[in-house]
């Protein structure tokens, strides 16, 4: 079964989809129907608010998350009314409708933020295709290897493959188009921030209160998104923007 | 046991009541009467007995979750608050549908463990961050 529908709406990537095109007017799947989603013809009134965020968002974030074992990716439209949240739960993934002062929550408890130690490491440049290695390949070895000595401890995380990533983006529409990013390594000896630099990315060990207040920064600003209000007023802007978090797992 | 009034600056513009309920010796608000939800400040203090500050923070983990919607921990250091050793702690949770921060100072003075709490709109705490700093630092534990 790749929809459940109770107090929480948990389904596949395909049957995510069959909804949004159900939300845009075309005929509902047996799938959604027989789940309950879709009754006489009509989306369930509690998903329409985000729904209509996923249709027409006046900001889109993408976060991908990185373990060891999997990638994962957790998406969020936003909305001032409503935003929608699809959250990767095993198989399938969560959808939320939810105001967007608490995607910041979501987005921290997809990091995987917590208390956690705080490293005191000087900062340290390393090529940024290590980075990405770790991100698109679950690669350690380039930048366990790039990493100078004072970082030994820290790396022990990685090399013992108890890490996360997490590459979070937020962008928006309309006349004031913008974005912003976020990489986190997180390891347990502490988290890191990536900051990338041309072909190198700077990291440097931070706190899971400047994380957070990063994540909440992530999101467009009201002036920012009064563009893209306007942008979306007749129309829909799926898809134009996308953003990515990595964290590494303690 | 009587305990002396708070010694606190609020941020400009906010509105003070001392004692303003049973258990709370502070609470600071700010401005905006008709806010969905006002940011605010609120000091407490509590007999500890036998407890000393890490066996009362360790009570107070376990009660959050308990008392508070949503509450995730998000972050846990030891600070110094008016030069003696304290707890900070930073956390979001939910009040009344909307996600809100937690920022709480904990120190202990004698036998009482005293607790300031700022509790900010989520989208807001970062830019209310730095006030909520100067506040702790200007704050002057019995």
């Amino acid at each position: 079964m790749t929809v459940r529908f109770g107090d929480t709406l948990l389904l596949s990537a395909q049957a995510f989809e069959d909804l949004v095109s159900c939300a845009e007017g075309r005929p509902a799947t047996d799938e959604l129907r027989e789940a309950g989603v879709v009754r006489d013809g009509v989306v369930d009134p509690r998903l329409v608010p985000g729904l209509r965020a996923v249709l027409a968002p006046v900001a889109v974030v993408r976060a991908q998350v990185r373990t060891p074992a999997r990638s994962e990716v957790v998406q969020a439209w936003l909305r001032p009314e409503a935003s929608a949240v699809l959250l990767p739960r095993d198989a399938l993934a969560e959808l939320l409708v939810l105001g967007a002062d608490l995607v910041p929550a979501v987005l921290a408890q997809a990091v995987g933020l917590r208390p956690r130690p705080r490293p005191e490491l000087a900062p340290c440049r390393v090529p940024l295709a290590v980075v990405d290695a770790l991100l698109d390949d679950a690669d350690t070895a380039g930048l366990v290897a790039a990493l100078p000595s004072t970082w030994a401890g820290w790396a022990a995380g990685l090399s013992a493959d108890r890490w996360r990533a997490v590459a979070a983006v937020a962008a928006w529409p309309g006349e004031d188009a913008g974005s912003r990013a976020l990489a986190v390594l997180v390891g347990p000896r502490g988290l890191v921030r990536v900051h990338p630099d041309g072909d190198d990315a700077e990291l440097r060990a931070t706190t899971s209160t400047a994380v957070f207040r990063d994540l909440v920064r992530l999101l467009p600003t009201d002036p920012e998104v009064e563009g893209a209000v306007a942008s979306t007023a007749s129309g829909g802007a799926r898809g134009q923007a996308a953003a990515a978090v990595v964290v590494a797992e303690g | 046991m009587p305990v002396a009034d708070v010694v606190l600056d609020l941020p400009p513009g906010w509105s003070r009541a001392d004692r303003p309920a049973p258990g709370v010796l502070l609470l600071g608000l700010e401005p905006g009467a008709g806010q969905p939800f006002r940011a605010n400040l609120v000091v407490t203090a509590d007999d500890l007995g036998p407890l000393d500050l890490r066996g009362w923070q360790l009570q107070t983990d376990a009660a959050l979750p308990r008392a508070l919607e949503g509450y995730a921990l998000l972050d846990l250091e030891h600070v110094q608050v008016d030069g003696r050793p304290g707890v900070r702690r930073l956390a979001s949770h939910v009040v009344r549908g909307r996600a809100v921060v937690l920022e709480q100072w904990a120190v202990v003075s004698g036998p009482l463990g005293w607790t300031l709490s700022a509790t900010v709109p989520a989208l807001a705490w970062p830019s209310a961050e730095t006030g909520l700093a100067d506040v702790v630092a200007g704050w002057h534990v019995p």
